[in-house]
């Protein structure tokens, strides 16, 4: 019997050598078995390879490599993490939109969504983030391959370049940024931004906010005359401190900024603070030095509508809202416009006090153009209803026979411009008889 | 005393100031149109479905006739079905969709889609489908673009093997997304001695699979004798997510079919239990079973009972295969027929009488609760109006003795395209004040400023006419209607284009949600207007009856979807299956 027993041993580690692989199960088998069958179990193990795949030749390979995979993962195959992980690397051979890489700290924050297409959505999104991170990185070798050779010369002309007029830049330029900042801290007309959303925000949301509120610091700061800058309601352990100390990190401290826990209401004379929301009624006919605007500093990719104007509403706070719609041809969709783009309309706006050259900033995918000069010049025009409607139908015809497309916009609603009460008192104020879909610019 | 002075006052006014009232901009002759002799309200009496057919279609023959003569005549659809009837919204879409002619344009780019590529209708050999690829205008991605285009033409499955044999020969490989759709492909075409071959290749490659391909391995395992390897594969897709209702539908399918009907019954529980709702296919299937098995008519009836719970309406096969197992009943002889809810809430078979769509008094305080709560208070009451506003009119309410009609101002003036708001208003709500009743206009202060759209003289008429509450101009004034409405009591209804979806969605929970939508059906009035040289309206009759699966023991009377009828969430099936015993 001892002999046999060695036997099937022997048997078992030739097979193992063979095939690289048998399972607990397959030698408990051969011991049970006499001799005989244990052979032909083992003769079978042996032909396994080939039995599966008995038509495709080509399949052993990737077959073999897959099980050995399969094999080192076994024995995490009780903790969920790794299931998941296999099972979104089986959605990507699958063809779907998910990563290839995953964190682990990504899994956790997977299984933290409950339904099945919030799931879905955060792998896209971590898919396409992945993708743009490959894509900046063959741009950036492609550049370096590139672009050697000519920084070399440029480096020489640098040398070469003979002038009476001293070169500055870096960290000269910096200074300079800095000291028109301070001036503005001291003497310089004050911006808000309220910093009092976080409730209404997600993760993704308020680290968008932030990425937002340092480019409009930084436009802020390149301006010839720049605005106190005023973090208003920012509490100390809020979601945005922690962002924000989390990105400046040392340099936080010397911002050239105020920013506080106190609310605005607490900080300026009631009168002077008007809040800038797109779904207020009242529009913003020109830039008035002397108020204190507040934005509030919000990031909605959800639908909630009018949150800021809410808030404004509960301070009783003037509201206000950019003239979108009657400088650009706005066909639909929502006017709500992101920090950085409202910080740079209002410096501009600020700077030139014309309306046209501010609301160049709005993103040109939003609108149709500005309307002809004619109309605008003396804004008086095209503040009124008849006039944008007169100029809607004339234009419509216009592109009709000019594109022949057969997008017919005769039969869309007309968007019925708004505000009549421009340059009327105030008790002719009516709100716009149109849906204005969300304006929040993060206002 | 109010409604006995005002028809004297109006009387009064009509002599006084001839010129206000008997020479509107648009004037509507009241002897000229016999539907505005009968501008009904509910529960008075009704036009019939049969009456509104004929003057649809008499209207239908004037315009055409009108067309003939001129052609830039108005076009104005007429919806002569309740905006709750299953297909009213479908149909309505249909008809501004052939208006603005955007199909030609669709209709272009599916005939893009559809171009290009050609597959064969044969095997072809390795060399053929090579030469197919050079030829092709974009080899990008081939492979994968073929074989979808295959799934989606569900092309022969010899085409297919073909075209993966030469994958293979070519590239050393088959991915497992080609291989998932060929699995795909099988599956659709029934062919199940590939689907097991597929899943002895896939099983053998690949360690474990993802949701999609397990749900096609249950899919094609339960078509045949081997579906009980169907249920391991259910455990696994368990243990990370939530099985479908799709893949629970198709393993009870294959557990019904082969006989097993504890097994149904199991997993038929299980899905009750993680709170999904179940497919209309799996409750074919249990009804199916039953047709063999009597021990489980208990089981069955409670099915009947889930979907009166959940306020779900069976599709058309489902009804079949119920009134099948009803009239299949041991003992009781069952009678099964096909109905229509006619408007006089008594079944047109049967003559049974349909259960009332009203509200008990302890329904009422709840929603009237949940209204102040979570629809106009929500999580924050700046956001609709503000409080002071809102205790104004709370004051106002109370002050108020209980309203018979609550008017959605700017709706109602919103819904004429011609002359003035404040003039639709003005005679909706002198139509109403003429039934008696004790009418509330809800608007805003805009309102009440002199305008282009809002003639003051009306807006002072209106006043006299029916009490007014105005809201201020950022306040949104939809809730304020249902809070008055509910307020007013069960007789109270409210006139309104808006179906109140969003302000439904703030409810807390869906049987509130539920019984909301009970209420709205029961209590909107909604106008229909037309333009036929005049402008024309009419209130859409009120159903005074519940559209939910019912009983009273003798009887079972289940609404269902008819076959070709797109319902949407908020409108009800409007045929119905009677079930009675003899």
């Amino acid at each position: 019997m001892n002999a046999v027993v060695a036997n099937i041993v022997s048997n078992d580690e030739t097979t193992q050598s063979i095939v690289g692989k048998t399972t607990v199960a397959e030698l408990q088998l051969q011991y049970s078995s006499p001799s005989g069958k244990t052979l032909q179990v083992a003769d079978t193990n042996l032909r396994f390879p080939t039995l599966s795949n008995p038509n495709i030749m080509h399949y052993e390979e990737k077959g073999k490599e897959e099980e050995a995979l399969g094999e080192s993962g076994e024995e995490a195959e009780c903790s969920p993490l790794a299931a998941t992980r296999e099972m979104v690397e089986m959605m990507r051979q699958a063809g779907r939109n998910v990563p290839e890489h995953l964190s682990d700290n990504d899994l956790l924050s997977l299984q933290e969504h409950t339904t099945k297409t919030a799931r879905k959505k955060f792998l896209k999104f971590l898919a396409l983030k992945e993708s743009y991170k490959k894509a900046r990185k063959q741009e950036k070798e492609k550049r370096k391959s590139e672009s050697q050779p000519q920084e070399e010369e440029e480096e020489e002309a640098r040398v070469s370049l003979n002038s009476y007029l001293i070169t500055k830049r870096g960290r000269y330029l910096n200074s300079g940024c800095k000291w028109r900042a301070a001036q503005a801290m001291l003497f310089g007309q004050s911006l808000v931004f309220d910093m009092s959303y976080e409730a209404v925000m997600n993760q993704r949301e308020l680290s968008n906010t932030i990425s937002q509120l340092q480019e409009c610091l930084t436009w802020n700061k390149r301006s010839l005359e720049p605005f106190h800058i005023h973090f208003c309601n920012l509490q100390p352990n809020s979601g945005y401190k922690r962002e924000l100390t989390s990105r400046y990190g040392d340099s936080w401290d010397n911002l050239l900024i105020t920013a506080t826990e106190q609310r605005h209401v607490d900080m300026f004379p009631h009168k002077q603070l008007v809040y800038l929301t797109a779904d207020s009624p009242n529009v913003l006919r020109s830039f008035d030095h002397n108020k204190v605007y507040i934005v509030g500093a919000l990031v909605d990719k959800a639908d909630q509508s009018s949150v800021s104007l809410t808030n404004a509403k509960r301070l009783k706070l003037d509201t206000a809202r950019f003239p979108l719609d009657h400088f650009l041809q706005w066909d639909s969709g929502a006017k709500n416009l992101t920090l950085d783009q409202v910080m740079r309309i209002l410096l501009t706006l600020r700077d030139t006090g014309k309306w046209e050259q501010a609301l160049e900033f709005v993103p040109k995918r939003k609108h149709s153009g500005f309307y002809p000069k004619n109309l605008v010049e003396g804004p008086v025009k095209m503040f009124t209803d008849v006039a944008r409607m007169k100029f809607k139908k004339r234009a419509k015809k216009f592109t009709f026979s000019e594109t022949g497309s057969v997008r017919d916009a005769g039969h869309k609603p007309l968007t019925q411009p708004g505000v009549r009460n421009v340059f009327k008192p105030k008790q002719f104020m009516e709100p716009d008889g149109k849906a204005k879909g969300r304006k929040n610019w993060g206002g | 005393m109010g409604p006995s002075i005002y028809p004297y006052l109006s009387l009064h006014l009509k002599y006084t100031f001839p010129l206000i009232i008997s020479r509107p901009l648009f004037s509507v002759n009241k002897s000229y149109s016999f539907l505005f002799k009968r501008v009904m309200l509910p529960n008075v009496h009704y036009f019939s479905t049969k009456d509104w057919n004929e003057v649809y279609a008499n209207y239908k023959k004037a315009n055409r006739e009108s067309k003939q003569k001129n052609d830039n005549d108005e076009k104005i659809a007429v919806f002569a079905r309740s905006v709750f009837a299953a297909g009213t919204a479908k149909r309505k879409n249909e008809i501004f969709r052939s208006k603005s002619a955007n199909e030609a344009q669709e209709h272009q780019e599916n005939y893009r889609r559809g171009r290009g590529f050609k597959l064969p209708d044969h095997p072809l050999t390795t060399a053929e489908w090579k030469n197919l690829k050079e030829n092709a205008e974009n080899s990008r991605r081939f492979e994968i673009r073929v074989m979808n285009k295959m799934l989606c033409e569900r092309a022969d499955i010899n085409v297919a093997k073909s075209f993966l044999a030469y994958v293979a020969l070519e590239t050393g490989t088959v991915s497992y997304e080609l291989l998932l759709k060929y699995l795909a492909l099988c599956v659709y075409a029934n062919r199940h001695s590939e689907v097991f071959d597929v899943y002895d290749i896939m099983k053998s490659r690949f360690k474990a699979f993802d949701n999609a391909a397990n749900g096609l391995f249950m899919r094609g395992f339960c078509m045949t004798e081997r579906w009980k390897e169907a249920l391991p594969i259910l455990e696994t897709i368990k243990k990370l997510s939530v099985p479908s209702p799709r893949n629970y539908a198709d393993v009870i399918d294959g557990a019904v079919r082969h006989g097993d009907i504890a097994t149904a019954w199991a997993l038929y529980n299980e899905i009750l239990d993680t709170g999904i709702i179940p497919k209309q296919q799996t409750w074919q299937s249990l009804f199916e079973s039953g047709l063999s098995d009597p021990s489980t008519v208990e089981r069955l009836e409670s099915i009947l009972y889930y979907m009166r719970d959940n306020q779900i309406y069976p599709n058309e096969s489902v009804a079949q295969s119920i009134k099948a197992w009803f009239e299949r009943l041991p003992g009781d002889k069952w009678k099964g027929r096909w109905s229509t809810g006619e408007p006089s809430a008594v079944c047109e078979s049967c003559q049974v009488k349909l259960e009332s769509l009203q509200l008990t008094e302890e329904e009422y305080r709840q929603l009237k609760d949940h209204v102040m709560t979570d629809v106009i208070e929500g999580q924050d009451i700046f956001s609709k109006t503000t409080p002071e506003e809102l205790e104004l009119f709370k004051a106002f309410v109370k002050q108020n003795p209980a309203f018979d009609v609550v008017i959605d101002g700017l709706n109602v003036a919103n819904t004429t395209i011609r002359g003035k708001q404040s003039q639709m208003l003005l005679e909706v709500v002198s139509q109403l004040k003429k039934q008696g009743w004790r009418v509330l206009v809800l608007g805003r202060k805009h309102m009440l400023q002199q305008s282009c759209k809002w003639d003051q003289r009306h807006m002072s008429l209106i006043q006299r006419r029916a009490h007014c509450f105005f809201t201020d101009n950022l306040t949104e004034d939809d809730p304020f209607i249902l809070y008055a409405a509910l307020h007013s009591g069960n007789h109270c209804v409210f006139v309104s284009q808006d179906l109140m979806r969003d302000h439904k969605a703030c409810m807390p929970n869906s049987a509130m949600k539920r019984l909301f939508f009970k209420w709205q059906r029961g209590h909107q009035l909604v106008l229909n207007t037309w333009i036929l040289k005049k402008v024309h309206f009419q209130f859409q009759t009120i159903q005074d009856y519940d559209t939910i699966v019912q009983t009273d023991k003798t009887s079972w009377h289940i609404p269902y979807d008819a076959d070709g009828v797109d319902r949407c969430t908020f409108e009800v099936p409007q045929k119905w299956l009677c079930l009675t015993r003899k």
